[in-house]
C-alpha cells in the first residue's frame, strides 16, 4: 500500500471506528470494503486498523472481528465469523474445564454481548484440548467497569453445553494469539503516538519561568526517551506483521507495552498536575493502554517468557532480515 | 587457491549472504579468523588485516560499492549482508570495516577524486583512516573546535590538537574537521591529513579496559595538499553531519550483530548464578529493536534518503542495547569477568564489557542525541 492509499484508509477507518454503535461495527467496516482492503494487503490493513483504533481510543470490537475472521478461515466454518473469543480471568485466551459435553465457564469478553452471542474457547478434558463454541444462553452476564469502563468488558459465569469445532486446537490458539499480539501491539503504538504528540504540544505551549517548559532540557530528554522507546516498538510491530511469526508477535507486543508505559510515564510528568485531573483526557489513554497491555500477556510477562526461552534453548533468534 | 565462485553483483542481499556463507564454510584460509578473540587492539588489527585483504581479493567486500572506485557494483545492502554473515560465522569484523562505513560514503559523495585514489586501498585494508573531530575543548560542542586550517600557496597547513580518535594509532590518514574561517559552524572545512609527515604526532590513549582504542593527534603546521579538501571550503559542518548519519545509523547494524552474538555466547556458558529471565528478555528485546531499526536505516541509506536527525533514534536504541547486553553477559558469565585471566576468555570479556560503558558517550553523547530528538524530531523549542 502506498502512503496516499494508507492515508485514505486511515481517514475512512477513523470514521468507522469512532461513529456508531459497537453492534454495527462489522457492517460499517464491510461497507468500507474491508474484505477488499484485506485481500490487497492483509498485514498493512490490519496494522492500520489497530493503529487508528489506538489513536482514536475507539471501543469498537475490532479485535474480535479479525480474530473470528481468522478462526473461520482456519477451521473452514464461515458461521464463526461473528463469534467472540472467551478470555480467562487473566486476560489470556480461556482454557475451560470440560466434561460430558459441558464446559465450566468463568470468562471475560472485550466487548459488550447480547443474549445470543456465540463464544469460542479452548476446552480441556484430561490431556485433550479441543476448540469449542457456546452461547451466552443460561450463563450469568455481568458488565465490568474495570480499569477502562469505556471498553464495556463482560464477565460470563456458569456451566453450559458446548459444541466441538473440528480443527487443531493448539494450532488455532497459537495462530490467534500471534494475531492478537500483533494487533494489540499496533493499537498500543497508535495510542502512545497520540499521547506523545499531545504532550509535546502541551510542553511547547505551557510556560513557566517565562519560557515554554518544553525548552527545558529535563523535559526534552524525557520526551526524547519516550520517542526512542516508541519508535523501537513500532519498527518491531511492523516486522511482526511482515514476518507473521508467533515469536516476533510476542516480541512486538512486549516492546509495544513497554513503549506505551515509557511514553505514559514521561508524558504524565510533562503535564504536571493538570494531567492528573479526571477532567483531563490523559487518564483515559493511560487506562486504555494498561488494559491493552494486560491482554494476551503484559510486557514484563512476555519479556520474561522470551528470556526463559533464550536461556533454555541457548539460541538468540534474529528478528528481521535484510 | 582455486576461486570457488566469484561474486556476482546482480545478487540480492539474501543471495549474496548464502553464497558468502558457503565461501566462509569451505575456504580453509578462513579458519584462523573464526572464533578469534584478542582484546589487544594492535594485535587484533594485524591479525584481521589478513582477512580484510582476503575478502577484497576474492571480491566479497567489493560488492555493494561503486565500480568506478574499485567496487563491483550491486546492491549496497550486500555490505550489511557481509557483516551479518561474518558475525553469524563467529568471525570478528576488522576495524577497517567499521570506519569504512562511516568515512567512505562521505568520500564518494563529497570528494570523488579522493575516492578514486584511495577507496580501493581503504577497502582492502592497505590504508587505515581515522576520524579527527573532537578536540580537548570541543567534544559534544563540536562547532567550537579551534584547529586552524590556513592557506599555504596552493596547499593548506593545519595546526591544533584532535582527541578521542578511534583506532588513531593504526591509521595512516585522518579525515579531520578544522576551522578555515569565522567562529561557529560556518567556518569549518573537512580535510584529509596524511600522518606520514613531520608536523603530525599521534599518541595512543589507553581506555578504561587497558587497551589503546583511542588516540590524540597533534598537528603543527601539517601539510594538507590543495586537493585534499572533502566537500567545499567552509562546508565542513554539512559534510560532517552527512557523515554522522552513517556513523549513527549504518554502524548500528554492525553493532547489533555483535550484540546478538555476545548474548548467544554468554547464554551458552552460564555461571552458577544466572540473572532473571526477565533481565535476559529485556536485553534481547532492546537488541531486537536496534536490529530492526538499523535494518530499516541501512535500506534508507542505500536508497540515498536524507535521514539526518532520525539516526539519533538509532543511537539511543544502540546505547540501550549495548549497555543491557553487556550487563547481562557479565551476570550470566559471573565470575568469569571478575576472576578469569585467560586472554581469550576473562580478559577478552572484561575488555568488551568495559568498552561498552562508553556507549552513551561515543559518536555523540546520549544527552546530545536526546536534545536532537527533542528539537529536530519532536519539534520542541530550542529556547523559551
Amino acid at each position: 500500500m502506498d502512503e496516499q492509499t494508507l492515508e485514505l484508509l486511515r481517514t475512512s477507518l477513523e470514521h468507522v471506528l469512532t461513529s456508531g454503535e459497537a453492534s454495527s461495527f462489522a457492517s460499517r467496516l464491510d461497507e468500507l470494503g474491508w474484505d477488499e482492503v484485506v485481500a490487497n494487503d492483509d498485514a498493512a490493513a490490519v496494522r492500520t486498523l489497530f493503529e487508528v483504533k489506538g489513536a482514536s481510543r475507539s471501543s469498537a470490537p475490532a479485535l474480535d472481528l479479525v480474530l473470528a475472521t481468522r478462526l473461520a478461515s482456519l477451521v473452514g466454518d464461515d458461521s464463526l465469523r461473528t463469534a467472540v473469543l472467551a478470555l480467562g480471568p487473566d486476560l489470556l485466551p480461556a482454557e475451560l474445564p470440560a466434561a460430558n459435553g459441558d464446559v465450566v465457564v468463568d470468562v471475560l469478553t472485550l466487548a459488550p454481548l447480547d443474549g445470543s452471542t456465540r463464544l469460542y474457547a479452548i476446552a480441556r478434558e484430561g490431556d485433550e484440548l479441543r476448540l469449542t463454541t457456546f452461547t451466552t444462553i443460561g450463563l450469568e452476564l455481568h458488565s465490568i467497569g474495570g480499569l477502562d469502563p469505556s471498553l464495556g468488558l463482560m464477565r460470563l459465569v456458569g456451566t453450559t453445553s458446548a459444541t466441538s469445532v473440528a480443527g487443531d486446537a493448539a494450532l488455532v490458539r497459537e495462530e490467534l494469539r500471534a494475531l492478537a499480539q500483533r494487533a494489540l501491539g499496533a493499537e498500543l503504538c497508535g495510542l502512545a503516538e497520540v499521547m506523545l504528540r499531545d504532550a509535546v504540544q502541551y510542553a511547547g505551549d505551557r510556560r513557566q519561568y517565562g519560557r515554554a517548559i518544553g525548552s527545558f532540557q529535563a523535559v526534552q530528554h524525557r520526551l526524547a526517551d519516550a520517542r526512542a522507546a516508541l519508535t523501537g516498538a513500532q519498527v518491531v510491530v511492523g516486522e511482526a506483521f511482515a514476518d507473521g511469526s508467533p515469536w516476533t508477535a510476542t516480541a512486538a507486543k512486549s516492546l509495544a507495552g513497554r513503549g506505551f508505559e515509557e511514553v505514559s510515564r514521561q508524558c504524565q510528568q510533562a503535564y504536571g498536575a493538570i494531567g492528573f485531573t479526571f477532567e483531563h483526557d490523559f487518564h483515559r489513554f493511560l487506562r486504555r493502554g494498561y488494559l491493552l497491555d494486560a491482554c494476551f500477556g503484559d510486557w514484563r510477562s512476555l519479556q520474561e517468557a522470551i528470556g526463559r526461552e533464550l536461556a533454555t534453548t541457548r539460541t538468540v533468534p534474529r528478528i528481521g532480515s535484510l | 587457491m582455486v576461486q570457488l565462485v566469484f561474486p556476482d553483483n546482480r545478487w540480492s542481499p539474501q543471495e549474496y549472504a548464502r553464497a558468502f556463507a558457503t565461501f566462509l564454510a569451505s575456504d580453509t584460509r578462513i579458519a584462523r579468523y573464526r572464533g578469534y578473540r584478542n582484546a589487544v587492539v594492535e594485535e587484533a588489527a594485524e591479525h584481521l588485516a589478513g582477512l580484510q585483504a582476503l575478502l577484497f581479493d576474492e571480491g566479497w567486500s567489493r560488492i555493494g560499492w561503486p565500480i568506478e572506485v574499485g567496487g563491483l557494483g550491486g546492491d549496497p545492502v550486500c555490505r550489511a549482508a557481509m557483516f551479518e554473515t561474518l558475525t553469524l560465522a563467529d568471525i570478528p569484523l576488522p576495524e577497517g570495516y567499521l570506519t569504512l562505513e562511516i568515512l567512505a560514503p562521505v568520500l564518494l559523495v563529497h570528494a570523488p577524486h579522493l575516492a578514486d585514489r584511495y577507496f580501493a586501498a581503504l577497502l582492502r585494508g592497505d590504508e587505515v583512516w581515522c576520524q579527527g573531530f573532537s578536540e580537548p575543548d570541543a567534544g559534544s560542542d563540536l562547532a567550537s573546535l579551534t584547529t586552524r586550517l590556513v592557506p599555504d600557496g596552493d596547499d593548506w597547513r593545519v595546526t591544533g590538537q584532535k582527541v578521542w580518535s578511534s583506532f588513531g594509532i593504526l591509521a595512516n590518514r585522518s579525515v579531520l574537521l578544522a576551522r578555515s574561517g569565522e567562529p561557529g559552524h560556518r567556518g569549518l572545512t573537512m580535510v584529509l591529513v596524511d600522518f606520514d609527515q613531520p608536523g603530525v604526532e599521534v599518541r595512543p590513549i589507553r581506555t578504561e579496559d587497558g587497551h589503546n582504542h583511542l588516540a590524540e593527534i597533534f598537528l603543527d603546521g601539517a601539510l594538507v595538499a590543495g586537493d585534499h579538501l572533502i566537500g567545499p571550503l567552509g562546508g565542513g559542518w554539512a559534510t560532517a553531519m552527512y557523515m554522522l548519519q552513517w556513523e549513527r545509523g549504518a554502524w548500528g547494524w554492525q553493532q547489533q550483530g555483535k550484540f546478538h552474538r555476545r548474548l548467544e555466547e554468554a547464554l551458552a556458558a552460564p555461571g552458577p548464578h544466572p540473572p532473571s529471565a526477565e533481565a535476559i528478555g529485556r536485553a534481547y528485546l532492546a537488541t531486537t529493536a536496534l536490529r530492526v531499526r538499523t535494518r530499516n536505516t541501512v535500506h534508507r541509506l542505500a536508497r540515498e534518503e536524507e535521514i539526518a536527525a532520525e539516526t539519533s533514534i538509532d543511537k539511543l536504541l544502540l546505547v540501550d542495547a549495548e549497555v543491557q547486553v553487556f550487563d547481562i553477559a557479565r551476570r550470566l558469565l559471573a565470575p568469569c569477568l571478575e576472576t578469569d585471566d585467560d586472554p581469550a576468555a576473562g580478559e577478552w570479556w572484561r575488555s568488551e564489557f568495559l568498552y561498552s560503558r562508553a556507549a552513551p558517550i561515543y559518536g555523540g553523547s546520549q544527552e546530545i542525541q536526546r536534545t536532537l530528538v527533542a528539537q529536530r524530531l519532536l519539534g520542541l523549542p530550542r529556547e523559551g
